[in-house]
């Protein structure tokens, strides 16, 4: 659920094919991000779930995996 | 329709200010749909009495209030009901809505435009772009003036591109004339960052580059577009703006000195009256942040309702344009860097 919401965030951030987008996808090397569109996403998931995700963890997202799984630790305490 | 939100609650003539400008750019523009973002109560009661087409105005509920001294990223993530806040997120949710104008926080803006709002796929960093009056009677576009501190020479080919589309699509300008702002006019002066630039500039067929210019040169009418980083474009625009004042106060203080003086000045009255409008900053509408998805327009913070209002004028003529389609084109055309 989380995985698919983060995918299709993404693909339409950075105008890719959705299936481009897996959970081993480097966010930056595989998807040709950088680190404000990282930014961007996480904003955009803060404002859907109402958090604010600390400074700390932003820097240590490298795949979208990694992002996926931290929303979901942060969702389950929710 | 064209959508156009503006932010009430920013400047130091708020929500007057805003109401009153978003009302004459209504009355201007039949195909223009505001969103007010504030205080409900306190924008219905500004409204009270004042005549618009009702129908192309709302009202969105922003009560959350952004301090004097609070830190930029702090308003971008915790200020989220803030009437501008509220607008980039508005904006960025809502396809049917082009643009946003606010006279609030420089920083809370151009952080919110970054991270929440994003950028035109392809751009690096977003920049401003406010114009200048010329000597001439032209314009002139200094880009960036403030969004970005520190560049790289590929910041500034873009920064190029973007402005120069600006100058050509909104303003008709042909051919943009572009230069890089720097300490002399041949090519090998300047840092590093400024000798790459140029050959970079160079050779970008899209950008009309006619070398480097020196900062006495701005309003000379030479130039359409002049690219710096944002810490020298800030200064050049507000010494510019600044000089400019001080010499008016002290041409009046001059004339007010000696009768014969004021003698000769009561003669040349139009003359100072025509000085004044071609030097107040009011007339000449706000900075645009060139490359974000979305157009946003930035007023100075003392702008009146006539500022206001060209300031939306210049956000619903960007919309027009299709600028960002036009930016996005051309910026793919050149190898992406990452920050």
């Amino acid at each position: 659920m989380m995985f698919e919401k983060v995918q299709a965030i993404l693909a339409k951030q950075l105008r890719l094919d959705p299936a481009k987008v897996t959970p081993a996808s480097l966010i930056k090397k595989d998807l040709g991000a950088d680190s404000l569109d990282i930014l961007q996403l996480l904003m955009r998931i803060e404002d859907e779930y109402g958090l604010v995700i600390p400074d700390e963890a932003l820097a240590k997202f490298e795949t979208v995996g990694d992002v996926v799984s931290y929303l979901e630790k942060l969702e389950t305490k929710l | 329709m064209i959508k156009i939100i503006v932010d009430c609650f920013g400047g130091d003539h708020c929500p007057q200010a805003p109401i009153e400008g978003a009302l004459k750019a209504m009355a201007t523009y039949p195909d223009l749909y505001i969103l007010l973002t504030g205080d409900e109560a306190i924008l219905q009661k500004e409204l009270e009495g004042k005549t618009y087409d009702k129908s192309r105005l709302e009202i969105v509920h922003a009560p959350e209030v952004i301090g004097c001294d609070e830190k930029p990223t702090d308003v971008v993530r915790l200020k989220r009901n803030s009437s501008m806040m509220k607008g980039i997120i508005l904006l960025r949710d809502r396809d049917d809505i082009a643009a946003l104008v606010s006279t609030g926080s420089t920083g809370a803006l151009v952080t919110g435009a970054l991270v929440r709002l994003g950028r035109i796929p392809g751009v690096i960093r977003p920049a401003f772009c406010p114009l200048l009056p010329t000597m001439d009677g032209g314009i002139v576009g200094v880009c960036d003036s403030g969004a970005n501190v520190e560049v790289t020479a590929a910041h500034l080919r873009q920064f190029a591109i973007m402005a120069s589309l600006y100058l050509e699509n909104v303003y008709g300008v042909s051919k943009p004339r572009v230069a890089l702002l720097n300490v002399g006019k041949e090519a090998e002066k300047g840092d590093e960052i400024r000798q790459e630039a140029y050959k970079l500039l160079q050779d970008t067929p899209s950008v009309n580059f006619v070398g480097n210019m020196e900062s006495r040169d701005l309003l000379s009418g030479s130039y359409d577009v002049v690219v710096a980083d944002g810490f020298s474009g800030n200064v050049l625009v507000k010494t510019t703006e600044g000089t400019a004042l001080e010499l008016l106060k002290k041409l009046k203080k001059e004339i007010f000195s000696k009768t014969l003086y004021k003698l000769g000045a009561l003669l040349m009255k139009r003359m100072f009256a025509d000085m004044k409008e071609f030097m107040n900053y009011q007339n000449y509408g706000g900075s645009v942040l060139l490359g974000t998805s979305k157009v946003v327009v930035k007023g100075h913070g003392s702008s009146k309702a006539v500022a206001v209002e060209k300031c939306i004028e210049q956000a619903y003529r960007m919309e027009l344009s299709r600028l960002s389609d036009k930016i996005e084109a051309e910026i793919v055309k050149y190898e992406h860097y990452d920050v």
